[in-house]
């Protein structure tokens, strides 16, 4: 499966000769614990009728509904879990000279490309979780409401230069209006 | 008591509650475009004062006159027995002889009857006074309520476009009203409600004119020390221009004075003329009513019916075979011992409301397309419906984010196609949205030069041709690959894209057949997306990222690396284009002329 090469810098869809900036180690730590809490959440929430029928407050769960759900969802999990490494390994992004390129995904990937001159604003959001790992999602808005542009992962730092970065780049070509 | 004014403090409702969807939309650091302003306390100072206009005293009727309507309708509707005994009562003459007997009830009645009517009089008074608007040299600003006030203005150069409806009781009385709209929200800046037509017809192409940069530049080739135009609050009708506005080709377009000198006729030019930028109108193309109809008729109605009757013939088929032991034979046998006429017509009332829901789907149709011109003028595409309810709308060329041809499997034997046109601040769904609600290759080449006047290759029309109607690699088009034809197996030779010097088309679709165009320049961002499964077949989606409207632009399944090649070209276009980003006067020459050079710039780029 070419999905095997996460760091590799050339994807099929990649463009040519870009260095991607990959975000920060710390993101994988963030990514099991909120993936973790998620699964956790569905665990419960699939797991209540399960304890309810066991104690017979209610009745009528058949093995054959339980049992294959609940080994699919204990595989899904498992791998959706051992997938967040690569998954925050294969985010990255690139600042072009008019554009900033920016990548996601191992098995569905995707690409874009947010113009400069296109950019309304830069955002800069952080969690509970985030913030305790001193890190944030920078994110991109034009005036397209399909760009879905943001980069989670980024160092503070990181990303305020990158905002200031960008919306400094915005305000030049925007130069004249 | 369901009196305007509620309506109208709903609409106030409505109009806030937007506010916070149109926050999240793209909203630029600088200031906001529309901004209602809430200083109800209005503490010592007024309100409004005198640079304030009134709108036209009918308004709140106009606008009220089917509550005021439904009052009485309701009223007698829902007892009428007892209207009866009272009219039984009154010719017997017991009415007047218990009136005699006992007159208190009855003249607290008849009391509280005026009292109601005296209230909704108040009230639409009161509205109307309360209700003012001001044009300034930046903004339209209206002020509304009588209670809760609202404020909501539009900054004049970031106007997308002017619309100018007339509903059934506004076209009586001869007035219009005016919607703005801004480039940022699904939701209309502001509207003025009720103007006399002509006043807003004025009013229109004066904003229109200043949207678009037009008037400073006349102002700065004409008379560079001239201040700025004077506000259209004192904007009096001409007298006597009125009636003969009812004309498509002869409404008085850009007859402001802050537009002077673009209307030779009516005000002669003080100085050399301004750059050849008055043209006269020029009707682009109509719809007949036969062709209205029957493309009403062969529209989406009928489409859902032809849909929904084969679903329920094969669902009738399958339930019957089903149930009935012995096979098809013997169904078919029950089947003929059962039907009877008598048992159809006892379904019927049952599937009478989907039937008046269909007759409801073929009427707005036809009320919405009726009369439908295009009109070029000075302004932008000038369309014109509607059968009780007329909307006059302009669609300025340098404001169109992208247009779509479409041609549903119906309208294939009649040649007819359907033109979509996404303008920021129309939002997604709607009768605005539609440039063209039906009309032969021909009408749909005219508007289509209009609002893409330079394609930059050699014959648009066969291009238009093969987009709309042709398949595989001719053309310039792509297609999705042969290996990949699982993917597509109806669309596969449909499905593809092809760039021009000036804009992105991408065309899809068998049974509903779609040319969808883009400017390069408006392209926003861009994205590329690829399965793991796409990856393998060397596969992948691009999606084009527009701002908000109808259109969709994406083309799926295409060869990877074409793909990427229109990426890269697509994202240097998007880089440096600018020229009609939205809150630009389009029309000023500098801007013009900085695009031209960055284009060629981007295109000698792409090419080296």
């Amino acid at each position: 499966m070419p999905a095997e090469r996460p760091e590799a810098a050339n994807e099929p869809i990649d463009p040519a000769g870009v260095e991607w900036t990959r975000v920060d180690e710390k993101y994988i730590p963030v990514g099991f614990i909120s993936g973790v809490l998620g699964w956790l959440a569905v665990f419960a929430a699939v797991g209540t009728p399960l304890v309810l029928d066991a104690l017979d407050i209610i009745g009528g769960i058949p093995l054959w509904l339980s049992i294959p759900v609940g080994v699919v969802l204990v595989i899904w999990a498992a791998v959706d879990i051992a997938l967040i490494p690569r998954q925050a390994r294969a985010i990255g992004y690139h600042e072009r000279e008019d554009d900033l390129l920016i990548r996601r995904g191992i098995l569905f990937q995707k690409l874009e490309a947010v113009p400069y001159g296109r950019l309304q604003y830069v955002d800069i959001q952080a969690g509970p979780l985030m913030r305790k790992f001193g890190l944030c999602t920078v994110q991109l808005k034009t005036a397209s409401s399909a760009t879905d542009a943001s980069i989670p992962g980024v160092v503070r730092k990181e990303g305020a230069r990158l905002r200031e970065e960008l919306s400094v780049r915005g305000q030049a070509r925007l130069a004249g209006l | 008591m369901t009196d305007p004014q509620n309506e109208w403090e709903q609409t106030e409702a409505e109009g806030r509650a937007e506010e916070p969807v149109e926050a999240e939309e793209a909203r630029p650091e600088e200031s906001a475009p529309e901004e209602p302003i809430e200083d109800g306390a209005g503490a010592g100072e007024p309100w409004f004062d005198e640079t304030w206009t009134r709108v036209h005293p009918l308004s709140p009727f106009v606008r009220g006159w089917v509550t005021v309507a439904a009052v009485p309708v309701i009223v007698f509707g829902y007892n009428w027995q007892m209207w009866r005994d009272l009219w039984d009562l009154w010719r017997s003459g017991e009415l007047v002889a218990s009136v005699e007997r006992n007159p208190l009830p009855y003249v607290f009645g008849s009391g509280g009857a005026l009292l109601l009517i005296l209230c909704i009089f108040v009230g639409f008074v009161l509205s109307w006074w309360f209700t003012r608007y001001k044009v300034t040299a930046d903004h339209v600003m209206v002020k509304s309520g009588i209670f809760v006030r609202q404020h909501r203005q539009a900054r004049i150069d970031r106007v997308q476009a002017v619309d100018l409806r007339q509903p059934l009781a506004a076209r009586l009385t001869r007035l219009a009203e005016l919607k703005f709209e801004v480039a940022e929200g699904d939701g209309t800046a502001a509207t003025l409600a009720f103007l006399r037509k002509s006043e807003a017809e004025e009013l229109r192409a004066e904003i229109m004119d200043r949207a678009s940069g037009r008037e400073e530049l006349a102002q700065r080739t004409r008379r560079p020390d001239a201040d700025a135009a004077p506000p259209a609050e004192g904007a009096e009708p001409a007298p006597g221009d009125a009636p003969g506005s009812d004309r498509p080709e002869a409404e008085p377009q850009g007859a402001v004075e802050g537009a002077a000198g673009q209307q030779p006729t009516e005000h002669p030019p003080a100085g050399p003329a301004p750059a050849a930028h008055h043209t006269p109108d020029r009707q682009i193309t109509r719809v007949p009513t036969g062709r209205l109809i029957g493309s009403v008729l062969m529209g989406v109605g009928t489409l859902l019916l032809l849909l929904v009757v084969a679903l329920s013939f094969t669902g009738g088929a399958i339930a019957l075979v089903v149930t009935t032991d012995g096979g098809i034979g013997a169904a078919l046998a029950e089947l003929r011992e059962d039907f009877s006429v008598g048992e159809l017509i006892s379904v019927a009332p049952t599937l009478l409301p989907a039937l008046i829901g269909l007759l409801a789907v073929y009427y707005q149709g036809f009320s919405k397309g009726y009369g439908f011109t295009a009109t070029m003028t000075e302004a932008g595409l000038r369309l014109k419906y509607g059968l009780l309810e007329t909307t006059t709308q302009t669609v300025p060329p340098g404001r169109v984010q992208a247009i779509q041809i479409q041609q549903t499997v119906l309208w294939k034997p009649f040649g007819w196609y359907r033109m979509v046109v996404s303008v920021a601040g129309y939002g997604t769904a709607g009768q605005r949205n539609t440039l063209l609600p039906v009309g032969r290759f021909e009408d749909v080449m005219a508007v289509a030069a209009e609002m893409f006047p330079d394609l930059q290759v050699e014959n648009p029309e066969a291009l238009f041709r093969e987009g709309v109607r042709g398949w595989g690699t001719r053309g310039g088009f792509t297609e999705v690959p042969r290996r990949a034809w699982i993917f597509d197996p109806l669309v596969r030779r449909r499905r593809g894209f092809c760039a021009t010097p000036t804009a992105l088309m991408i065309r899809d679709g068998v049974a509903l057949r779609i040319l969808s165009m883009v400017p390069h320049e408006r392209i926003q961002s861009l994205g590329i997306t690829q399965g793991p499964i796409k990856r393998k077949f060397g596969l992948a989606n691009l999606r084009v990222h527009l701002p908000g409207g109808p259109i969709l632009a994406i083309t799926a399944n295409q060869e990877v690396d074409a793909v990427k090649e229109l990426f890269e070209q697509e994202s240097a276009y998007a880089a440096v284009a600018r020229r009609y980003s939205d809150r630009n006067q389009w029309m000023l020459p500098e801007e013009l002329r900085e695009f031209e050079k960055k284009v060629e710039e981007a295109v000698d780029a792409g090419h080296a």
